[in-house]
C-alpha cells in the first residue's frame, strides 16, 4: 500500500494529520506493508508518476495557504482527474476540498480564487463569521456507482459479514458518522447526486443543505474534523475495504469502538 | 451623553455593590458593572475617560502574567494603574477597569493604564480603547472552536489596530512578529541557549511552510512549537533582529543578561515566564522607563504560578499542573513538564471541559495535537483517565502515542474518587494535571488523596 500526504507542512490543521497515522497503523494492523510519502508544496507529488499510489490525503489547512496548494496543484490536473478515474482514494478534510471545486470567494473582501474546478461548487468565506458545530449522518454504505454495482453490493455484503459485531451501527445498509465542522466557509453547488453523508445534526454542504460533502468513486472529500478516520472506526474499515483489503483491522480497535459508541449516544441524545 | 451618565452612574453604584459582596465572600472581582454599563451604553468604552496612556497586553499565552508585571513595576514607580487584573479580558472587563479608574464627572484619576485584551476581543475594544503601545507576547493554536489558527488570530488583531500604537512583538514568533508591518514596533527575543533545538519536536508547527511562498521554512532554532528563529531559503523571510535581546540566561546566578550589557534578574525559570519577563521589560523600557528601575522593581516580584502547586504528605509528593483546556501548547507544556521531574510518577488527568460534559459534545481534535508521546516514558508508571465524555477519546489517543494499554486506567467521571487507584509510596511521585476549568475537581481530588495519604 502507497499512501501520499499532501502539503502536511500547513494543511495539518485540527489534528487531521493524525487520520494517516491511524489509517497506516491499522493497515500495519491488517498485515499489509505501507509506505507513506510526505509531499511538500514545491514538490512534484508521487501519485503523478507512480500508479501504483492508493490513497492521497490533503487535511485542513490555513486560508492562506489554499491558494499555494491550488498554484500547486494546477500543473497536474489531468493526472488527477485520471487518478480518480482510475479508483485511487483520495481523501480530503476541513477546508480541503474546497480547492477541488470551482472557486474560493472572500465575501468581506470581495477576492476571487478559482481553483481546481472538478466539482460543480465553490465556496463562500467569512472569516468574521466562524461556524461551529457537532456532526451526525449517514454513510450509504450500498454506494453505486453506475458502472461499478454488483462490485459495490458485494463489497457491502462482505463488509456486513465480516462487521456483524457492528451492526448496530448500520441500519437500512446506512453507517451513522460522527465528527465536528470548524470552518470560516462553506460551499454551494449540486451534490444530489455526489453528496458524501446525509446530516442528522450540523449541517450539510452549507447550512440550508442536509448534503454533506463528495463522493466520486473512490473521492470523498468532507468538511468534517475529528479527526474522521479515528472517530468513524467504521468508516475507516470500509476505506480500507475499498482499497482491496480483505480483513480490515484497525489498530487499538477495541477502543477506537468504544469512543466512537459513546460518542454515537451522546449525539443520538442531542438529538432528541 | 445622558445614556453615558446614567451608564456611569449604574456601573458605580453596581461597583460599590460588587466591593461590599467581595469582601463579604471573599470572592474575586466581577464584570458586572462593565456589563450593565455597555447594556446602558453601548457605546461606553467609548464615552469613559481613559489614562493619558494605554498600554494593551494580548497574545494566545502569557497575556496575565506580563499584565500583572507590568501593572506592578508601574505602580512600583508611583504611577496610578488602571488595570485589569481582577476582572476578565473582555470588553465587560475592560469598561469595569476603566469605571473604577474614573470619577462621576467622568474625570480619569490613573496616569496610566494596563489592560489584558482577550485576541478575539480586540474588534470591540481597539476601535474605543484606542492603545498607545500594544504588546504581543505570542501566537499559538488555541480554541478551535474560537480561534480556528494563529495566522487568523493575527489578521482578527491587527484589523482594529490604530496605525499609530506602538507594537512590542516577539521576535522568536514569526506570526505575531509579522502583526500590522506599517506600525512602529519593537522586538524582543531570546538568543539561541544551549538547551534549544535545531528541529522542532512538537506536533504543532505552525511555521513549517513559509507564510509569504509557500516553501519549506529553515529553521535556525526552536523552543517549541514555532516559537524560535527561522528563514526561508527560497523568498528571503526571516526572524526579525532583537531590539531588547537576552543573549544567555544565566539559571545558577539567576540573571537574563542582554545584549546591550543590562542585566535583569531571573525571576522564574520556566520559559514561557522567561518570555513573559522579556516581554515586560521591552514594553516598560520602550515606554521609557530605565532598565535600572526596572531591574529593582523587578527584586521585589514573584510570579506566582497558580497553575502549579506542589505539596510533600508523610513523603509522598502530590503536585497538581493545570493545563489550559483545548490547548495543545499549554497541554504539551505540562506533560513535558511533567516528565522533566525526575523519578517515577504516576499521572491523573482531568482534560474534560466541564462546560462541554453537560452535552457530551467536547471536540477530540486538540487531543491530537498535543503531545501526548511526552507522556511516553519508562518512568511513568500508570496515568489514570477522569472525565465522561472523553475518556476513551483520550485512551486511545495515549494508545496511539505508543503507551501500552495496561499502563492506562480508566477512571470515573469524579476525580476525587479516581485519586484511589494511586499507588501511595513515597518513591511515586503523584501528578493531578487538570483543565483550567476543573480547578474545584482537581483541588477537591487533591484533598481526597492528602487524607488517604495521612489514612494510610
Amino acid at each position: 500500500m502507497k499512501i501520499e500526504i499532501l502539503f502536511e507542512e500547513s494543511a495539518n490543521l485540527y489534528g487531521d494529520r493524525f487520520n494517516i497515522r491511524f489509517l497506516e497503523e491499522s493497515i500495519f494492523c491488517s498485515g499489509e506493508n505501507v509506505e507513506v510519502f510526505h509531499t511538500a508544496l514545491n514538490e512534484k507529488p508521487h501519485f503523478v508518476y507512480d500508479s501504483e499510489v492508493n490513497f492521497v490525503y490533503i487535511g485542513s489547512m490555513p486560508e492562506h495557504f489554499q491558494a499555494f496548494a491550488v498554484k500547486g496543484l494546477l500543473p497536474y490536473k489531468e493526472i488527477i482527474k485520471q487518478r480518480i478515474s482510475e479508483g485511487v482514494t483520495f481523501l480530503l478534510t476541513g477546508n480541503a476540498g474546497e480547492i477541488f471545486g470551482e472557486y474560493i470567494e472572500d465575501l468581506d473582501t470581495h477576492w476571487k480564487m478559482p481553483c481546481l474546478g472538478f466539482y460543480p461548487y465553490h465556496a463562500e468565506r467569512r472569516m468574521m463569521n466562524r461556524y461551529y458545530s457537532s456532526y451526525m449522518g449517514n454513510f450509504n454504505l450500498q454506494y453505486l456507482n453506475s458502472s461499478d454495482i454488483r462490485h459495490s453490493s458485494s463489497m457491502f455484503n462482505d463488509f456486513l459479514t465480516e462487521n456483524n459485531k457492528y451492526k448496530s451501527f448500520i441500519s437500512d445498509g446506512k453507517l451513522k458518522i460522527v465528527g465536528f465542522k470548524a470552518q470560516f466557509s462553506h460551499s454551494y453547488g449540486d451534490n444530489t447526486k455526489q453528496f458524501l453523508f446525509k446530516s442528522e445534526i450540523g449541517c450539510g454542504m452549507n447550512p440550508g443543505n442536509i448534503l454533506e460533502g463528495i463522493h466520486e468513486n473512490n473521492l470523498y472529500s468532507t468538511y468534517l474534523i475529528g479527526p474522521l478516520l479515528i472517530l468513524n472506526p467504521l468508516f475507516t474499515k470500509y476505506l480500507m475495504h475499498s482499497m482491496g483489503i480483505q480483513l480490515p483491522l484497525l489498530v487499538h480497535e477495541k477502543t477506537a469502538i468504544s469512543a466512537f459508541e459513546n460518542r454515537l449516544k451522546n449525539f443520538s441524545r442531542m438529538k432528541h | 451623553m445622558i445614556r453615558f451618565n446614567i451608564a456611569l452612574l449604574a456601573g458605580k453604584i453596581t461597583s460599590f455593590g460588587c466591593k461590599i459582596l467581595k469582601n463579604l465572600l471573599h470572592r474575586g472581582g466581577s464584570n458586572l458593572p462593565g456589563k450593565l454599563a455597555l447594556k446602558i451604553d453601548p457605546l461606553f468604552l467609548s464615552h469613559i475617560s481613559k489614562p493619558k496612556t494605554i498600554l494593551a497586553v494580548t497574545g494566545s499565552n502569557g497575556k496575565t502574567t506580563t499584565t500583572n508585571m507590568v501593572a506592578d513595576i508601574f505602580e512600583k514607580c508611583n504611577f496610578r494603574v488602571a488595570t485589569n487584573r481582577m476582572g476578565s479580558n473582555i470588553n465587560t472587563g475592560i469598561a469595569t477597569c476603566l469605571l473604577n479608574s474614573t470619577t462621576l464627572c467622568n474625570k480619569s484619576n490613573k496616569d496610566i493604564a494596563v489592560l489584558e485584551v482577550d485576541e478575539r476581543s480586540s474588534l470591540r475594544i481597539y476601535p474605543y480603547v484606542h492603545p498607545d503601545f500594544l504588546l504581543v507576547t505570542n501566537l499559538s493554536r488555541d480554541s478551535l472552536k474560537r480561534n480556528a489558527h494563529p495566522f487568523f488570530i493575527r489578521d482578527f488583531i491587527q484589523q482594529s489596530l490604530p496605525n499609530d500604537c506602538v507594537l512590542v512583538l516577539n521576535a522568536d514568533d514569526l506570526i505575531s512578529a509579522s502583526i500590522k508591518p506599517e506600525n512602529k514596533r519593537v522586538y524582543y527575543g531570546i538568543d539561541r541557549q544551549k538547551d534549544d533545538a535545531s528541529v522542532c519536536c512538537n506536533l504543532i508547527n505552525d511555521l513549517r511552510a513559509c507564510p509569504r511562498c509557500g516553501s519549506i521554512m529553515a529553521t535556525d532554532f526552536c523552543r517549541y512549537n514555532h516559537i524560535g528563529r527561522m528563514h526561508c531559503p527560497a523568498c528571503g523571510l526571516k526572524s526579525p533582529i532583537a531590539d531588547v535581546n537576552v543573549k544567555y540566561i544565566d539559571y545558577k546566578k539567576r540573571m537574563l543578561i542582554l545584549a546591550n550589557g543590562e542585566v535583569y534578574p531571573l525571576l522564574n525559570d520556566g520559559i514561557f515566564n522567561i518570555y513573559d519577563e522579556i516581554a515586560a521589560i521591552a514594553l516598560l523600557r520602550t515606554y521609557g522607563i530605565d532598565g535600572n528601575t526596572i531591574s529593582n522593581a523587578l527584586l521585589d516580584i514573584t510570579i506566582t504560578d497558580s497553575r502549579y502547586s506542589e505539596k510533600t504528605i508523610n513523603g509522598v509528593h502530590i503536585i497538581r499542573q493545570m493545563a489550559k483546556g483545548q490547548n495543545a501548547t499549554a497541554c504539551s507544556s505540562a506533560f513535558k513538564y511533567v516528565c522533566s521531574i525526575p523519578g517515577q510518577k504516576e499521572i491523573l488527568l482531568i482534560l474534560e471541559d466541564p462546560r462541554d460534559q453537560a452535552t457530551g459534545t467536547e471536540n477530540p481534535a486538540y487531543l491530537y495535537e498535543t503531545d501526548f508521546e511526552f507522556l511516553n516514558s519508562l518512568d511513568i508508571e500508570k496515568i489514570i483517565i477522569s472525565g465522561k465524555c472523553l475518556i476513551e477519546d483520550v485512551s486511545l489517543r495515549l494508545q496511539l502515542a505508543g503507551i501500552p494499554q495496561d499502563k492506562i486506567i480508566i477512571g470515573s467521571d469524579d476525580p476525587s474518587n479516581d485519586v484511589a487507584l494511586f499507588d501511595i509510596n513515597p518513591n511515586i511521585k503523584l501528578f493531578i494535571v487538570h483543565d483550567n476549568y476543573q480547578i474545584q475537581s482537581a483541588m477537591s481530588a487533591e484533598k481526597n488523596l492528602i487524607n488517604a495519604i495521612q489514612n494510610s
